[in-house]
């Protein structure tokens, strides 16, 4: 297992800090609004982010997010074949590139979703949380859509794209709904459950079709005892290693020491089942003295989380 | 939520307080120059901690550095800041040298450094603080480098004994070692009843560096031989150690048949985990999982020798953006700079150190 840390494209301190605690592995969202280039379809943009971390002695293991606006492709609207085309010009430059992971979701219009993100933890440290009671129920701009039809873009999106992964040698790493719920102001959500997830990887047999094992969310999506990752041991990408208190409808992330999973038998797990990716820390709390300006991605509370997976990893070795 | 605070209900005496600490498994503790922030005491629970060691060369108490004891209400409201955040103070570590160091040299006036201790061990017991950390170093830690290059651009310190064997002598002439080990045993003979009647315990630190002599002095606490010795003098289940990993690997002992030898005497009242690169005559300070040592199998070595106390970072690494962890009385108290890192260090080392435990014991229903 390589432990990776999500970094911008444009060097910072972050970095410095990165190689201090000896994390050699990035994980890099690359939209234009946070690159200030291309979005990686355009082969001189991404190969000019993948140097750069190559220069300060980073691999660039994977894409995380969104690289640029899907939800033409997530809502089936028109204008997706163009979408889609971008999309596997940007898979083939990954392959070019050599960067062998790409972490998406399928949530369509509401990505990651939270009510609070000042919610107390230990110490008076600030995570985040969801609660269903508190969210509104009404309509965005994007209107309704129903579960069949997202299956139907997702279906449609896998068959345009897998071959392209398979032949660049790139992985896609499914990664759950969050949070995990059955539909969020009207749109639904279909990777939130563990059928979900079989049916989604039943869509494709190709060796790049894959989960990213999100353990908190799979914890609560209904993964808890981790049948399904063991039953798909073979097609997990990638991990986020981090914890979360509560329900799908109703939780609060946690310090990854202090919520309700037992961490080292995670880690164990992921080795029993020969993962050998990348795994991530996630989201961490904003602890004493920092401004909570960037929830989820203060520097203490990352120190703190990769310190502690290093040490169940040197312990487990 | 998992936030069970260590208060005691008032009323609790400084006895059950202590039986208390012991009673509890081993565990990462912080050490903090005194008076900590709200920020700071935060920032030490946010980490899963719930035990902190106050450095004693910041105390207000007494108004002259070696003029008196540190004060019993100056110890009980430093425990009770530290309660209110959910904190319990395992140790006082370190008195000003100006409380000692007549008693290192023997010299005229330790009659009343003595007392002065005395003084200082009975608040300490009074105040429900359990341990004493001690050291016999009359100049404090020697360094020679503070600007070790280690990964990504961080920095620590390091020594080269061949820039301090001839430093100048301390103290007018040299000492033997003979005299050296009278004055410590005459220290100890003295003390030890007190820390007896008082329940508290006395933890020796190692010589830091542990080499045989600087400016004209033996380093005493520089060998396991030597801590047989030191333990020897009148002995005591109120004498122990503050196992120094640092230091221990510097001394080049088997570190793990010392843990084996001392754990079974119950001798091992707490760890400073200092991560270190080489050994005497020169070596440097590194991040804790980049340590010579393999801080996975010292883990369970302390846990093979029953060992319940408390763990600390002690020194960690410079690192990028860091906010020091020395206070500046702490600076303007230490006549020379030490630079002990600062907030970001200790939160990797923390989390790595509670990894470690959690991949040993599982993870406590609380902290």
């Amino acid at each position: 297992m390589k432990i990776a840390e999500f970094l911008p494209a444009n060097p910072n301190r972050l970095w410095d800090l990165a190689a201090q605690i000896g994390v050699r592995h990035a994980i890099c969202k690359c939209a234009p609004d946070l690159t200030g280039l291309k979005a990686p379809d355009d082969f001189e943009s991404l190969r000019v982010i993948h140097e750069r971390f190559a220069e300060r002695g980073f691999t660039l293991a994977g894409l995380e997010g969104d690289q640029f606006d899907m939800n033409r492709i997530k809502f089936g609207l028109p204008g997706r074949e163009a979408d889609v085309e971008r999309y596997r010009n940007m898979l083939e430059n990954m392959g070019r590139l050599g960067i062998p992971l790409l972490c998406y979701n399928f949530m369509a219009g509401i990505g990651w979703h939270r009510n609070d993100t000042a919610f107390p933890l230990r110490g008076g440290a600030l995570g985040s949380s969801f609660d269903r009671r508190t969210t509104p129920d009404t309509l965005t701009e994007f209107g309704t859509l129903d579960k069949e039809a997202l299956w139907e873009n997702y279906a449609w999106f896998i068959e345009k794209v897998m071959p392209t992964a398979e032949a660049a040698g790139v992985k896609m790493g499914l990664h759950p709904d969050d949070p995990p719920v059955e539909s969020l102001r009207g749109i639904a959500r279909i990777m939130s459950s563990t059928e979900g997830f079989r049916r989604a990887l039943s869509l494709s047999n190709s060796p790049s079709h894959g989960l990213t094992y999100c353990q908190a969310n799979f914890t609560l999506l209904g993964d808890a005892d981790r049948t399904l990752l063991r039953e798909f041991r073979e097609r997990v990408h990638f991990v986020h290693f981090r914890d979360v208190r509560g329900t799908a409808e109703c939780f609060h992330e946690t310090f990854h020491d202090d919520g309700p999973t037992d961490m080292a038998a995670m880690i164990r797990l992921y080795r029993e089942i020969g993962f050998e990716g990348p795994i991530r820390v996630d989201h961490v709390p904003t602890m004493a003295g920092e401004a909570n300006d960037h929830p989820g991605y203060g520097a203490l509370g990352r120190l703190f989380a990769v310190g502690y997976l290093k040490g169940i990893l040197d312990a487990t070795a | 939520m998992s936030d069970q605070r260590p208060i005691p209900d008032p009323g609790t005496s400084p006895e059950t307080l202590r039986q208390r600490a012991r009673a509890l498994p081993m565990r990462v503790a912080t050490a903090t120059f005194v008076t900590p922030t709200d920020e700071r005491l935060r920032f030490i629970r946010q980490m899963g901690v719930t035990d902190i060691i106050l450095w004693g060369t910041t105390f207000r108490s007494p108004r002259n550095p070696g003029g008196g004891a540190v004060s019993f209400k100056e110890l009980l409201s430093l425990r009770n800041q530290a309660e209110a955040h959910g904190l319990r103070v395992f140790a006082v570590e370190t008195l000003p040298i100006q409380s000692y160091d007549k008693l290192i040299f023997g010299e005229e006036g330790r009659e009343q450094q003595l007392q002065h201790y005395i003084e200082t061990i009975r608040n300490t017991g009074r105040a429900g603080i359990p341990v004493l950390g001690y050291n016999w170093m009359p100049q404090g830690v020697w360094r020679t480098t503070l600007s070790a290059p280690l990964r990504g651009g961080a920095s620590s310190t390091g020594f080269a004994y061949a820039e301090a064997e001839n430093a100048p002598l301390i103290r007018g002439r040299r000492f033997t070692e003979e005299e050296c080990w009278d004055n410590y045993a005459w220290f100890l003979e003295r003390v030890l009843p007190v820390a007896e009647d008082e329940g508290v315990t006395l933890a020796a630190h190692p010589n830091d560096p542990p080499v045989e002599s600087l400016g004209g002095v033996p380093c005493l606490l520089r060998s396991r031989a030597n801590f047989d010795k030191a333990l020897s003098i009148r002995p005591s289940k109120n004498h122990g150690l503050c196992f120094c990993l640092g230091n221990w690997t510097e001394m080049g002992e088997d570190v793990f048949d010392a843990i084996r030898h001392y754990g079974k005497q119950d001798k091992l009242v707490y760890v400073h985990f200092q991560a270190v690169r080489g050994r005497v005559p020169r070596f440097h300070e590194t991040f804790v999982d980049e340590a010579d040592y393999d801080a996975w199998e010292l883990i369970r070595a302390f846990h093979e020798a029953g060992f319940k106390g408390v763990m600390i970072p002690g020194h960690v690494p410079e690192m990028e953006g860091d906010e020091a962890w020395r206070t500046k009385e702490s600076i303007e108290n230490t006549p020379y700079y030490h630079p002990m890192g600062g907030y970001r260090g200790r939160a990797y080392t923390v989390g790595y150190l509670r990894g470690l435990l959690h991949a040993l014991n599982g993870k406590p229903s609380h902290d």
